[in-house]
């Protein structure tokens, strides 16, 4: 029995979650709870970030029900829906992207999964920060006219691995500003009517910010002729 | 300490019913000066109950107001007073007499609500004569109700706990008609197309209950299939609608097709636009 303890122990631990003594409210009817704290690399509390869960085996549609560390970094999520879940944690401001996205998380045990049962609250997990990413800033414009190309596409990935990426679009000036892990990064841009971009053009440069660090790339797009 | 002189009378308090001493001054010249009463009861303050000093509302919608009046005895509600709005195209005030009233939001704009009502009140802790409280202004804001969503951001990229499954985050952002966001508001998601048939075998979506979106009236709409063990291209075609809760006012209807390696929204296999309408 005491080695069934110890094994489960360690099993909890694998996964991130450490016995605690989180205060915990109910979760709503219909859903559990989970309850933790939020630390960046130096286990430090990280306050204000924001929480959620994701049914890893299940689809996970529609809004995210999130919540916001407090001073301490703790959190309480009591609207989990019963089975595995995924917590993820961000703070962009202070340059921590979303772990749920592959591209921005160096190692995925370091995102930490909880078997939630209907009415019942997991406490004690830790979900841990950081390393911190780096800032990557510009502006997309038709290389003829100056004018901020809005509808194109920007992927980011990694170099060695084109397969790790994140897809999306500037804003609607043509900016953009995005995290970025410290790792080498390729950048390319695309839009209708323009030939493609690509950091460092044919050399196929990287880009390469520490964390915490922060760069500007001034994206001139070719109109197609 | 005031002089007294004139006549005296005895009659009742009309705000309060108890018998009270009226007098009346006379002036130096021999004019009726003032009426006032002695041993009555007075009033320290007239004011909304429980008002915010900001109310924010929707073109439509209704508030209640309640003035009341602290007595030297306790508060009590003050249906003679006069409420009106500084501007009723923006916000209305009715009915006219009551200790109940109900503030509309008639137009876009702000309009500060006031009262007044004569009452005792008690000079040189003596004396009570009539006066004119005025209760602390609110102002009323009022905004056109939610009417359809923005895109503000959209994400896709592979899962961390099962890069082989794509997952894609569309940030929305309720407006009015003009295009301006109604701040903090709540949204309720439904799915159009049902059953829905998962060929990745992991089940079914549920849609998003009653929600408060952020002090911007930004929400995520999210996608994925989950992580599976069927992989390539399985998943299911799925039409979701996001509503305005209170009113269950529809605001937007994506068309969405939830694959394993990619998720179309609104015909965009890429990033939508930032600043596309969606619309009911």
């Amino acid at each position: 029995m005491t080695k069934l303890i110890a094994v489960l122990m360690l099993l909890a631990l694998s996964l991130g979650i450490v016995v605690g003594e989180d205060s915990t409210e109910a979760p709503e009817p219909g859903f559990g709870g989970v309850a933790g704290h939020v630390a960046d690399v130096d286990g430090n509390p990280v306050d204000k970030a924001e929480v959620y869960c994701q049914l890893v085996a299940e689809p996970g549609m529609g809004g995210r029900a999130s919540v916001f560390t407090d001073v301490n970094g703790k959190f309480f999520l009591n609207r989990v829906l019963p089975g595995t879940n995924a917590i993820h944690a961000s703070k962009p401001d202070d340059g921590y992207p979303d772990t749920m996205f592959a591209f921005f998380v160096k190692d995925s045990r370091r995102v930490p999964q909880v078997l939630v049962q209907e009415g019942s609250v997991t406490t004690g997990l830790l979900v841990r920060l950081g390393p911190k990413a780096g800032r990557l800033t510009g502006r997309i414009v038709d290389s003829d006219t100056g004018a901020a190309v809005v509808r194109s596409e920007i992927r980011l990935y990694h170099q060695g691995n084109p397969d790790v990426y994140v897809l999306t679009a500037p804003d609607e000036q043509g900016k953009f500003d995005f995290l970025v892990p410290a790792v080498k990064v390729g950048l390319r841009v695309t839009a209708r009517g323009f030939q493609n971009w690509e950091y460092g053009g044919i050399s196929n440069a990287a880009i390469l910010i520490e964390g915490g660090g922060a760069k500007e790339v001034h994206v001139a797009l070719k109109p197609r002729k | 300490m005031r002089s007294k002189g004139g006549y005296r009378i005895t009659s009742s308090n009309p705000f309060t019913g108890k018998l009270v001493t009226k007098e009346q001054i006379l002036s130096p010249s021999g004019q009726i000066a003032m009426p006032f009463y002695s041993f009555c009861d007075f009033v320290t303050a007239l004011y909304f109950n429980n008002a915010p000093s900001s109310i924010i509302l929707n073109v439509g919608q209704t508030d209640t107001l309640y003035p009341v009046c602290d007595w030297n005895y306790g508060t009590t509600a003050a249906p003679d007073a006069s409420v009106w709005s500084s501007n009723t195209s923006i916000a209305s005030v009715s009915p006219s007499w009551g200790s109940a009233r109900t503030l509309s939001g008639v137009g876009q704009g702000s309009a500060n609500i006031q009262a007044t009502a004569e009452a005792p009140e008690l000079i040189d802790n003596d004396f009570c004569s009539l006066f004119w409280w005025s209760a602390p202004t609110v102002s009323a804001q009022i905004k056109l109700p939610p009417h359809h969503l923005h895109v503000v951001a959209d994400v896709t990229g592979p899962i961390t706990v099962c890069p082989t499954t794509v997952f894609r985050s569309v940030r929305l952002q309720v407006v009015d008609f003009q295009h301006t966001p109604v701040g903090s508001t709540s949204v309720q998601e439904s799915y159009l197309n049902q059953p829905i048939n998962n060929t990745c075998g992991s089940g079914s979506p549920t849609p998003t209950v009653c929600s408060v979106t952020d002090t911007a009236g930004r929400f995520y709409d999210t996608f994925q299939v989950g992580c599976n063990s069927v992989g390539g291209s399985c998943g299911f075609a799925l039409h979701n609608r996001w509503s305005w809760c209170p009113a269950g006012v529809a605001l937007g209807t994506l068309l969405n097709d939830v694959r394993n390696n990619q998720v179309t929204v609104e015909g965009y296999t890429g990033p939508i636009p930032t600043g596309t309408e969606i619309l009911p």
